[in-house]
């Protein structure tokens, strides 16, 4: 269970000061696939950061499964990263010099797996989103689909907890941006996956099963469908 | 942790930026080139060097320079003057000084050809210019006949060459200083630099007879102990010897015959330290300027589970594979360096040391043969001091941007 508990997060731009969060409460249950929805700039982002321990909150707190992760240093931050999160991006974000199955095992390389045991576990995760024809391929020799692809295998590669995915099929047409969400879907229904999406799009947060709006930093609307 | 993916990721990184690569691989090249090159010269010329004094098994000479005396049909090397003998008597064989070796080296005309003889004490076999009882590369080789005995009288042992040249056998005489000496060996002396070297080496004492001018040297060996003070030792002589001696030491040999003083080797290191040493910025500011390029994808690890140690590590083993590579090189142009350098070097035994006539029929050489010292050790050095160096750029570059949150490093992609 993900408990999110008066949150506040504020960032500078340029020299004025961005209140991104504003005292944010809620609780999302394991296994749930909730959309994340809002314009841009209302705080979508900033928030699926802060469930995932890429940046810190100003105060109140995030316990996932009744652990504090705001309270965590950077070490145990980085390992519950990689134990725990999976995340998608909208752009991507592959490496472009390494192979699609090199960037799959990435996440693996400092958890002390040998290098074979990595491949295996990598090359499952690329067959689970049907690339399993493309590990030697770079990023920069596959579709837009195909990469958004990859990164889901890389979020998965680990077997987390939660998946959060920040506007997944921004970049997607909407044939593929649709394939993208059915997978997700699928991860979400058989291998009860926790799934956070960020988006602002109606289409996507309708496959959700529940419906959080951000404006301005604070909860409007919390909707289990 | 899987070090060998680590090496593979480090690896496609630096083919990527193969431009930054090179540029950081050539100036570690370089600075293990000086370094190894600086210290592979100064110990290819100190070996050469110092091995006429290492080969007589001596620390210090004492001999005194002076005019030449008056032509006669023998007389002393050109620029030796007579040491009086009685001067050391006290001086060998105490804690301070374990061995020590009084010569006479002198020219005998026959025909206004002059040979090199030199007087030793046949007993004296540890120091001094022929050690018979030889190691490896000393000298020398009783080849025919045997060694000067301590009751000798008018016997001499030959060089090789030099009875090659004159047709001198075992039991051939031999006219020094108008009387006949009976050769009784036939030696090897290799043909290499050697202080007091001779053509004809006789008994001391007949030599003494011979020069005929009382109990003289006119070079001393003198092996010195680990403790003693040569500072000590060189009053010692000059009190008893007068203050006009010279006294000749390993490193002043050094000096004399290669100009290269302590303090030269010290400025030639210290230069080579002052290049690492800005290779080093130089290498730790291109790894910072490669990692805030990559800040982005450093974003990703983080935000894929990487510790800040694990983008440390990878960003080390990067700068260490670069070091690697340009220790290897600059280990290998080292080398080239010091062979060049040897191969196109000449040094020779200072005149005022040896004083060989130009017009001797067969000379002695007094060319230091100058080889290539090039140990594991120096190998080390220059491997050690790269990856020093690319552990400390690695460390530099990438310590600062490690320890930033991801969503701050994920902000340049």
């Amino acid at each position: 269970m993900i408990n999110i508990h008066n949150i506040t997060k504020t960032y500078n731009k340029g020299a004025t000061k961005v209140e991104a969060l504003k005292e944010i409460s809620f609780s999302i249950e394991n296994g749930e696939m909730v959309a994340l929805m809002g314009a841009s700039g209302s705080g979508k982002s900033t928030l699926l950061s802060l469930i995932g321990g890429l940046d810190k909150c100003d105060s109140g707190s995030i316990s996932v499964d009744e652990e504090n992760i705001s309270a965590l240093n950077a070490e145990k931050l980085a390992d519950f990263r990689r134990d725990d999160v999976g995340f998608v991006f909208q752009q991507f974000h592959l490496i472009p010099t390494l192979s699609v199955v090199e960037n799959i095992m990435l996440p693996l390389l400092p958890s002390g797996i040998k290098k074979a045991e990595c491949y295996s576990v990598a090359r499952e995760a690329l067959e689970k989103v049907g690339l399993g024809d493309r590990e030697k391929h770079l990023p920069g020799e596959l579709s837009g689909g195909e990469q958004q692809r990859v990164a889901i295998a890389r979020a998965l590669v680990n077997k987390p907890k939660i998946i959060l995915a920040d506007e997944p099929t921004g970049d997607l047409d909407s044939k593929t941006g649709e394939k993208i969400l059915e997978l997700l879907q699928a991860l979400n229904q058989k291998e009860k996956v926790t799934i956070i999406i960020a988006t602002h799009d109606d289409k996507i947060a309708q496959k959700a099963k529940r419906r959080i709006v951000l404006k301005d930093g604070k909860v409007i609307e919390d909707i289990k469908l | 942790m899987s070090i060998s993916l680590f090496f593979e990721y480090a690896l496609k990184e630096l083919t990527r930026r193969k431009s930054r690569a090179l540029l950081s691989i050539l100036g570690i090249m370089f600075s293990v080139a000086l370094l190894v090159g600086v210290l592979a010269v100064s110990q290819s010329v100190e070996q050469s060097a110092t091995q006429p004094m290492k080969s007589a098994g001596a620390d210090m000479l004492v001999q005194l320079h002076g005019e030449p005396c008056a032509f006669n049909t023998v007389k002393l090397p050109s620029n030796l003057n007579p040491l009086p003998a009685e001067a050391f008597n006290n001086l060998g064989g105490n804690g301070d000084i374990p061995a020590m070796a009084g010569v006479l080296e002198f020219l005998s005309f026959k025909d206004g050809h002059p040979t090199i003889i030199t007087g030793l004490n046949p007993d004296i076999t540890d120091i001094g210019p022929i050690k018979p009882n030889y190691e490896k590369g000393e000298c020398c080789e009783i080849i025919e006949g045997r060694y000067l005995q301590n009751t000798d009288t008018y016997t001499a042992v030959v060089d090789k060459e030099f009875a090659a040249s004159e047709g001198l056998k075992v039991e051939s005489k031999i006219d020094i200083g108008g009387k006949d000496f009976e050769v009784v060996g036939i030696i090897n002396t290799g043909r290499t630099a050697r202080i007091a070297g001779a053509q004809v080496f006789i008994p001391i004492n007949t030599a003494q007879q011979i020069v005929n001018k009382g109990n003289i040297y006119t070079t001393v060996f003198l092996k010195l102990s680990s403790q003693a003070d040569p500072g000590a030792i060189e009053k010692k002589i000059k009190s008893a010897a007068g203050e006009d001696v010279t006294i000749t030491t390993s490193a002043d040999f050094l000096a004399t015959v290669a100009g290269m003083s302590a303090m030269t080797k010290t400025m030639a290191a210290g230069i080579s330290l002052i290049v690492i040493i800005l290779v080093t910025l130089f290498v730790i500011k291109s790894s910072l300027a490669s990692v805030y390029e990559r800040k982005g994808e450093i974003g990703v690890m983080k935000a894929v589970g990487w510790r800040d140690r694990d983008v440390v590590k990878l960003i080390t083993i990067e700068n260490i594979i670069q070091s690697l590579i340009g220790g290897i090189i600059g280990c290998f142009i080292a080398y080239i360096i010091t062979y060049l350098f040897v191969m196109n070097s000449n040094f020779a035994i200072p005149q005022a040391i040896t004083s060989y006539p130009a017009c001797a029929a067969s000379t002695l050489s007094t060319d230091l043969t100058v080889t290539v010292v090039f140990s594991p050790y120096l190998i080390l050095i220059g491997i050690s001091v790269a990856v020093i160096l690319g552990i400390l750029a690695g460390y530099a570059g990438s310590k600062r941007i490690s320890s930033l949150l991801p969503n701050e490093a994920l902000r340049e992609l």
